[in-house]
């Protein structure tokens, strides 16, 4: 017998050889053939090993199924025979990763999330730098193709603790539960201002309030520095060790849904944002250092440092080409209005006594304003 | 118990038959779709994405494997598109080839470090698989969520005999560039 194909050797490691018996007896009598075998099999084993971590982290629930299969047949249009919502017009099954991007990306807590864990972030977080209390935002427009990720950016200069990425946030079952996790009175939109062919009850979820702490090590900067062509720059003293403590509060959100369960509308609020530095660096010196590190957009850098009253000004890192904004009034204080260039999402976020509020929603701009000043 | 699977009674009960494909499809599909995606929410948009499809096509009257292989390419194909075609698809490539998964998150609350390295994990298992040819990139996913030959052959529209040789070059091709990635990366982070 010829020696064999290594499509076939790979195939009978699975056991889905098309004659398992033929090919098992050939091994045994061919070296040759059983040098290939084991290296097909280090390979398949290499390959299961490693692309295990692409898994999900946790199984599937059984009650996320039911919630799935529940959404996509809201969503469906059945063939006119069919005895179930048959009559029911086809929407669109909304984007629960676009919903959760936008809807979440303007909101509250989460939009502290969003400014540490998106790519543009990278630039906000130099906002951070100092004994930092957010009262007020600024737009920093950035362009989606020259952002980089923050978290690879801060790897390379230092150590991160906390969890970068979302939390999973847990859903409460009625607004006073959630406002004694989140420490102040969750305020409820009036009914009549919310968008008609909504569920007036909302879904309440509370995210944890977090800390993100992220510590220099002059060693990492050294090496980006170099990295980035300026080998003979020096990491200031006091700058190895020196660590930035973010405090993401805990955030409420009220999530409304339309009929046919996509997501509409969030409302969210949270406690305001802090953040401070540790170490025998000042505050300044470690902004300034930071914004000065090669690598970083020049744009982003000239509107970082373009906001006076940095202390207490969140930047909002803003893809200039997908989002307008314009300033607003809201409550009697500024506030931003954003709105999605395609017409589609709209959002509001504003802050005012120590709590940042956000509303968006796939809705115009009028309506999110509406529901924002219902707040009570 | 005998699952109901002649055409005169799938036609009979076409919503029943729908939400039994759904129950029971829908974990492996969401487990296919984020070892592509490696993010929760855009593997549940996939999955949801291609039962939506299901309904009305005519391909629901089909035996169990048809449909079962024909949602499988659909979920593919929808991540591939992802992958590709959407605004951000160059940035999540890029990503895939040069930092973190796409639209990677860290998942596990009480162990920051840990998520850290699943996600240094994914990204450098990431780059290694983008360096496949598409096809090879498939078949390999498919088999390691645990899909037979005939599965990955009807899902990938090829004959079963050619399921073994693509498989042992994509995990051939995947090795080397996997170690060529550690190696990259132990350089990096010393």
């Amino acid at each position: 017998m010829r020696c064999l194909e290594e499509g076939e050797l790979r195939a009978w490691i699975d056991g889905a050889a098309a004659d398992q018996a033929a090919v098992g007896a050939h091994v045994d009598g061919c070296a040759a053939c059983q040098a290939v075998a084991e290296e097909l099999r280090g390979n398949a084993e290499l390959a299961a090993a490693a692309t295990g971590v692409l898994a999900p982290a946790r199984p599937l629930q059984a009650a996320k199924v039911e919630a799935a299969r529940e959404r996509v047949v809201a969503a469906a249009r059945w063939p006119a025979t069919h005895s179930s919502p048959a009559a029911r017009p086809r929407r669109a099954l909304a984007s629960r990763s676009a919903a959760r991007g936008w809807l979440a990306a303007a909101v509250t807590g989460v939009l502290a999330l969003v400014l540490v864990a998106t790519p543009a972030g990278r630039s906000a977080a130099s906002g951070f730098l100092a004994q930092f209390r957010s009262q007020r935002f600024a737009v920093v427009t950035f362009d989606p193709s020259q952002a980089g990720d923050l978290a690879a950016t801060l790897r390379q200069l230092g150590v991160v603790h906390g969890d970068l990425g979302g939390v999973e946030p847990a859903p409460v079952a009625t607004p006073a539960a959630a406002s004694r996790l989140v420490g102040f009175p969750v305020a409820l939109p009036a009914a009549a201002a919310l968008p008609s062919g909504v569920d007036p009850r909302p879904r309440i979820v509370v995210s944890p309030a977090r800390q993100l702490r992220f510590t220099l090590d002059a060693a990492k900067v050294g090496r980006y520095l170099q990295a980035h062509g300026r080998s003979g720059a020096s990491v200031p003293a006091g700058l190895d060790g020196a660590t930035l403590v973010a405090n993401v509060p805990a955030a409420a959100l009220l999530e409304y849904v339309a009929a046919d369960g996509s997501p509409r509308l969030v409302v969210g609020q949270s406690r305001e944002l802090t953040a401070s530095v540790q170490g025998t660096v000042t505050l300044e010196a470690l902004r300034e250092f930071l914004l000065d590190l090669p690598g970083l957009p020049p744009q982003t850098v000239r509107q970082l440092r373009a906001i006076g009253d940095w202390r207490d000004t969140l930047p909002l890192p803003v893809p200039a080409d997908r989002i307008d904004w314009r300033s607003t009034t809201i409550h009697g204080v500024q506030g931003l209005l954003l709105g999605e260039r395609n017409g589609l999402g709209s959002a509001v976020i504003w802050q005012r006594d120590g709590r940042i509020y956000g509303v968006a929603g796939l809705l115009r701009q009028a309506s999110v304003r509406r529901v924002a000043e219902s707040l009570d | 118990m005998v699952r109901v699977d002649t055409r005169a009674e799938r036609r009979a009960d076409p919503t029943g038959r729908f939400d039994e494909l759904f129950r029971r499809l829908y974990p492996r599909l969401y487990d296919l779709s984020h070892r592509l995606l490696v993010d929760r929410w855009e593997a549940e948009d996939v999955v949801q994405e291609a039962f939506l499809r299901l309904v009305g096509a005519a391909v629901i009257d089909r035996p169990d494997q048809e449909v079962e292989a024909w949602l499988r390419r659909v979920c593919v194909n929808l991540g591939y598109n992802r992958l590709r075609g959407q605004r951000r698809g160059r940035e999540r490539l890029e990503r895939a080839s040069a930092e973190l998964p796409p639209g990677a998150v860290a998942t596990e609350r009480d162990d920051p470090l840990g998520s850290l390295l699943r996600l240094e994990q994914q990204a450098l298992v990431h780059r290694a698989l983008w360096t496949l040819p598409e096809r090879q990139r498939t078949c390999l996913l498919l088999r390691h969520a645990g899909y037979t030959y005939a599965e990955i052959a009807d899902t990938c529209e090829l004959a079963v005999g050619s399921v073994g040789v693509l498989l042992a070059r994509a995990e051939r091709t995947f090795r080397d560039s996997y170690q060529r990635q550690q190696q990259g990366a132990d350089h990096e982070v010393p």
